[in-house]
């Protein structure tokens, strides 16, 4: 029958000679075929689901040794990272039906599907003899009945919640087909005091809040901190000395150095996708040009040569382009160019004004602030420009940055009025999870770090 | 005139051809499968049949044991309201009780069932006479079946003469009449409808019903729709259901793919279709559906 109906489609249209031959073959093909394609077989296509956060149940995992409130901790750290990331809707503990799960018996499905559980998570968690703390867990297909993952970690008991982040990756990936950013951390800079005094000091914590540490010490202001893609290396903008200039730091040494010697003020630095490289911009005059810096020979390359303000270079993950913004068409637009500055094309051609685009770590999408009618936007379009999407909108929000699997954007939101201050949020690619990230104080400027192995 | 008139024809003509050869393709308006809800169809006989079994029940509960001979002859006289045909499924009963208890009688009914349709009309006439009953005193059974022998013809009154007349060793009577009749009518009518050498040309879903299933399943899907080329993602799935719509073997994903986010899209589709289930389909049509491939295709879901 489909076949004698696309048949009737193409003849009703203009036949021109190809189509009547290729209407002919249709014809001869459908007397042909249906003899070979007869048994009893249904095939549909389904083109529309439901995008829902999956239901997961996640047990206290068990304490095989002593220390049951460390078991309960690590298994609410994986619960917080997995509900957090708004693909997974962890189900209340005491709706379930088999208590005292153990990691070495299958569970009984039954009992899970009952409440709606399409994985399960069974777990132990051991301090051993030696001093060292296992931990073990089991992923179930609750509707398939099947095992999806087991692991077993080894570390010391300090290490308790990295390990927490590590598991609710693993979990993340095999449930969702993409890496996950749990076991990461965000650089950001943190603010204190009244308004016209804020004392800014660059510090550093976990993805999930935890771990606050404080790597300046504030007596300098510190702006634009970047994670490197491939180490503990941070390069941010420090108004140390005459001129505000781009410096690296090393987050395990604690070692700073400034980038580059240049006649004028630096800023906007980021790393190349190898983290060999620097893109940053050099003030010249009233003009600002973009420039790369080769981390082991010091050489420095110019990349634009324009008079007009270019500036928040950032590489595609490819290091094969570069997108930065630029008001050399009279307003700030965003504008995709080679990685040798060759080729430059203007991608941004909405109402208002485009800055600070920020190339995901997927190479699928370029995030951006967008200004508009007294509106801060963060958005996301592709390379090309198209597909533009607004992901969250408000007072004043700005600086997106990407996780290291490009499925979550970081920003700040500032709150006006005299008690107001920039807070930290996430916004996931879908706009619809949006949530702050609680931090000791002010912060903005967040960077996310690549995945820490 | 004339030349202008050939001028103007091959004029047309020559934008026609062009026109044919030269303008582009139309595009095909491609639509999407429409959403559609789950109906199913009873007919109305199940709702009438039970509303007649709630009202005769009051009547008849008394005497329990004769419902399922009642209904069995009420078939019967849907069936064809011929005597003969009513006499043919009584008369297998009496032969099993009669024997044993009366001797006398036994020559009549027992010569009577063998014999072609028309004949066995006279042993229903001898019912109502009480002369056998008499006759046999210490088996009062006799009469009995042949009573219920009248109840399909004359309903009415059937009922209640049974009534009066209720003796406990009829039950058993009665209650062996619904094995043979009851598999006479089963197996009458089902090798008919299983006739399975044209059943996969026959039966054909609709595309409603298409449609239904099709909801049915989206309903329980959640594509991980943010993995990168997360729209490449078909699965092609195929499975098999039994008559009561439940998946009767773990789904087999046919088809596969380099992106590392097949793993996760392949199980998100088996999830779905192991959720869901049991699936309401028409049994009628079973040899149809028995056997389904679902392509999902997050194109339209991760598009956005």
């Amino acid at each position: 029958m489909a076949l004698m109906r696309s048949t009737m489609q193409r003849l009703t249209r203009f036949p021109s000679p190809g189509r009547i031959l290729a209407a002919v073959l249709t014809v001869m093909a459908g007397i042909i075929l249906p003899s070979a394609s007869a048994f009893a077989l249904i095939e549909i296509d389904v083109t529309q689901g439901q995008i829902e956060p999956m239901p997961i149940a996640l047990p206290t995992f068990g304490a095989e040794g002593d220390d049951p409130q460390l078991s309960a901790d690590m298994t609410g750290v994986i619960i917080a990272n997995l509900r957090r990331s708004g693909l997974f809707k962890p189900l209340d503990p005491a709706s379930f039906i088999q208590k005292n799960m153990d990691v070495n018996t299958t569970p009984r499905f039954g009992d899970w599907r009952t409440i709606g559980a399409q994985a399960l998570v069974s777990g132990s968690v051991t301090r051993q003899a030696d001093g060292r703390l296992r931990a073990e867990f089991r992923l179930w297909d609750v509707f398939a009945s099947q095992q999806m993952l087991g692991q077993q970690f080894y570390t010391t008991p300090d290490n308790w919640r990295r390990l927490a982040h590590i598991i609710a990756d693993a979990i993340y990936e095999r449930l969702t087909g993409e890496k996950g950013y749990f076991d990461t951390r965000v650089v950001f800079i943190d603010e204190t005091g009244p308004k016209d005094q804020r004392v800014k000091r660059l510090a550093i914590m976990d993805q999930d809040g935890a771990n606050v540490r404080y790597l300046t010490r504030g007596n300098d202001l510190v702006l634009t901190p970047r994670f490197s893609p491939t180490s503990q290396e941070i390069t941010y903008m420090s108004y140390d000395g005459a001129e505000p200039s781009v410096y690296l730091f090393n987050i395990e040494t604690g070692q700073r150095e400034i980038v580059g010697n240049f006649p004028g003020m630096t800023f906007a630095p980021r790393f190349s996708p190898d983290g060999q490289q620097v893109v940053m911009s050099l003030q010249q005059g009233a003009n600002a040009n973009i420039f790369t810096m080769d981390l082991r020979s010091r050489r420095t390359t110019r990349l634009t040569n324009t008079a007009a303000i270019d500036t928040s270079p950032s590489f595609a993950p490819d290091g094969q382009r570069v997108v930065f913004e630029s008001d050399r068409g009279g307003s700030q637009q965003l504008y995709v160019m080679n990685a040798d500055g060759a080729n430059a094309q203007r991608i941004s051609f909405g109402p208002g004004r485009y800055s600070t685009p920020v190339w995901s770590p997927r190479g699928d999408l370029i995030a951006f602030t967008k200004q508009h009618q007294g509106r801060f936007m963060i958005g996301v379009m592709r390379p090309d420009g198209k597909g533009e999407r607004i992901l969250t909108e408000g007072y004043h929000n700005e600086g997106p940055a990407w996780s290291p699997n490009g499925r979550v954007l970081i920003f700040f939101r500032d709150t006006p009025g005299e008690n107001g201050g920039p807070q930290v949020w996430t916004v996931d690619l879908t706009g619809y999870n949006e949530q702050r990230l609680v931090t000791p104080a002010f912060a903005s400027d967040p960077s996310w770090s690549p995945l820490i192995n | 005139m004339r030349a202008g008139l050939i001028a103007s024809l091959a004029g047309h003509a020559a934008v026609v051809v062009w026109g044919l050869v030269a303008l582009p393709d139309a595009e095909t308006f491609n639509t999407t499968p429409v959403e559609s809800l789950p109906v199913d169809l009873v007919p109305v006989e199940e709702l009438t049949r039970l509303r007649k079994g709630e009202q005769t029940e009051t009547e008849i509960r008394d005497v329990a044991a004769l419902q399922p001979s009642d209904t069995v002859v009420d078939d019967a006289e849907q069936q064809a309201d011929t005597p003969g045909e009513e006499a043919r499924v009584e008369q297998p009963e009496p032969p099993a009780p009669e024997p044993a208890p009366q001797p006398d009688p036994v020559p009549t009914p027992d010569a009577a069932p063998p014999p072609p349709e028309p004949e066995t009309i006279e042993p229903v006439e001898p019912a109502p006479a009480p002369d056998p009953a008499p006759e046999a005193e210490p088996a009062p059974q006799a009469p009995a079946p042949v009573r219920t022998n009248v109840t399909p013809r004359s309903k009415p009154a059937a009922p209640r003469t049974a009534d009066r007349d209720f003796n406990p060793n009829q039950i058993s009577a009665l209650l062996n009449k619904v094995d043979p009749t009851g598999g006479g009518v089963a197996s009458s009518q089902d090798p008919a409808s299983l006739g399975s050498r044209r059943g996969s040309e026959d039966v054909q879903m609709s595309q409603s019903e298409l449609d239904a299933l099709r909801s049915q399943v989206s309903v329980c899907w959640s594509p991980p729709v943010g993995a990168v080329g997360a729209e490449t993602l078909n699965v092609r799935v195929r499975f098999n259901l039994d008559p009561s719509g439940a998946v009767s073997a773990s789904p087999e994903v046919l088809n596969s793919n380099s992106n590392p986010a097949f793993r996760a899209a392949a199980s998100s589709a088996v999830r779905a279709i192991m959720r869901c289930a049991p699936y309401s389909l028409p049994v009628a049509k079973y040899e149809a559906w028995q056997e389904v491939i679902i392509n999902f295709d997050p194109r339209e879901m991760a598009g956005g």
